[in-house]
């Protein structure tokens, strides 16, 4: 089963360690010891204390940030992602079914509407975890009457098993997602 | 109690008053045979919950002397929307139990989440099947129980 807690917060990974506190930029030139040494005054060491200072103080603030950085996104559990597959597969099959009675097209429509709220509600809880790719927008394809009401028993028992395969919240998102397809098989009797 | 205890006696107390209610409803109607089915239905999940409860060492919640909320049915179409309403909150009480179970380990636990999905889907199509009667352009709701 899946975890039912919430996702842990996003991290960001540790920052490299500060090129600046390894070694002079590239390229920089740096004075030979016995050209620097006639010159040397108060101003040069109040000077150096200061980038001294400010050095540390950068140094210190990566450390502090590292310390905050949380760790990798958790990954979407397969379950709510086939279930978002699912969802966006049966609004295609419903967007290219043109034909029908008026009695199927009522149908249509609501069942159209409730599976794009099913969608939306599963891209909310989706966001909480690791990106997932997208998937190529599915092709529907224009179905029958009876070929639509076996889609939508089917989805209701795809759901269902979804729905075992979580816990909490989502677990019984998914079991109000199988119940109303299970509505939608319903109707298309 | 636990949550998983309160919910499923809750689960139950939906049933009794669906029962009720159906008794209530069923003169309204000009047609009864749905109402006849529902009514069957409710008492054969009510029974089958009792009996669960008092396996698992528990007392079943008793039903309420009366269901005053049900009132008044004065004809058809209120009885049909007092059988939405009881099928709705069928519903809820099931998916309630659903996230209890979803939230809990152990076998009673991945046993009831069966026994609330389908418990939940028949209470939503029912629901349906209850508003399809009224305005079949709006019966279906995107998330039963909730």
């Amino acid at each position: 089963m899946t975890d039912p807690s919430p996702p842990p917060e996003p991290t960001v990974p540790e920052p490299p360690p500060s090129e600046a506190r390894i070694a002079p930029a590239a390229g920089s030139s740096r004075a030979e010891p016995d050209q620097m040494a006639p010159r040397t005054s108060r101003r040069w060491f109040l000077a150096g204390g200061a980038a001294v200072l400010l050095g540390g103080g950068a140094g210190v603030a990566v450390e502090l940030s590292g310390h905050r950085s949380p760790a990798a996104p958790t990954a979407a559990p397969a379950a709510l992602v086939a279930a978002m597959r699912a969802e966006r597969a049966l609004i295609a099959d419903l967007d290219a079914t043109t034909g029908g009675s008026g009695a199927v097209r009522s149908v249509i429509r609501q069942a159209r509407a409730d599976h794009a709220a099913h969608l939306a509600a599963l891209r909310g809880v989706l966001a909480g975890y690791a990106h997932v790719q997208p998937p190529a927008e599915p092709r529907g394809r224009a179905r029958t009457r009876a070929q639509l009401r076996a889609a939508e028993t089917a989805a209701a028992q795809t759901a269902a098993q979804h729905a075992r395969d979580l816990t909490g919240a989502a677990a019984a998102l998914l079991a109000s997602i199988a119940a109303c397809e299970a509505t939608h098989a319903e109707l298309l009797r | 109690m636990t949550d998983l205890e309160t919910a499923w006696q809750a689960a139950l107390a939906a049933e009794h008053e669906a029962v009720f209610a159906y008794g209530l409803l069923g003169p309204r109607l000009t047609s009864t045979a749905l109402a006849v089915g529902c009514e069957s239905a409710h008492e054969a999940l009510r029974d089958a919950t009792a009996e669960a409860i008092t396996a698992a060492g528990l007392t079943p919640v008793p039903p309420a002397s009366d269901y005053p909320e049900l009132y008044p049915v004065p004809n058809a179409a209120a009885a049909r929307a007092v059988a939405v309403r009881v099928e709705d909150g069928c519903a809820t009480a099931w998916r309630y139990l659903y996230l209890a179970a979803a939230s809990t380990s152990g076998g009673d636990a991945h046993r009831l989440r069966g026994t609330a999905q389908d418990a939940l889907t028949a209470s939503a199509v029912r629901a349906v099947q209850w508003r399809a009667h009224g305005s079949p352009d709006h019966v279906t709701r995107p998330f039963p129980g909730t």
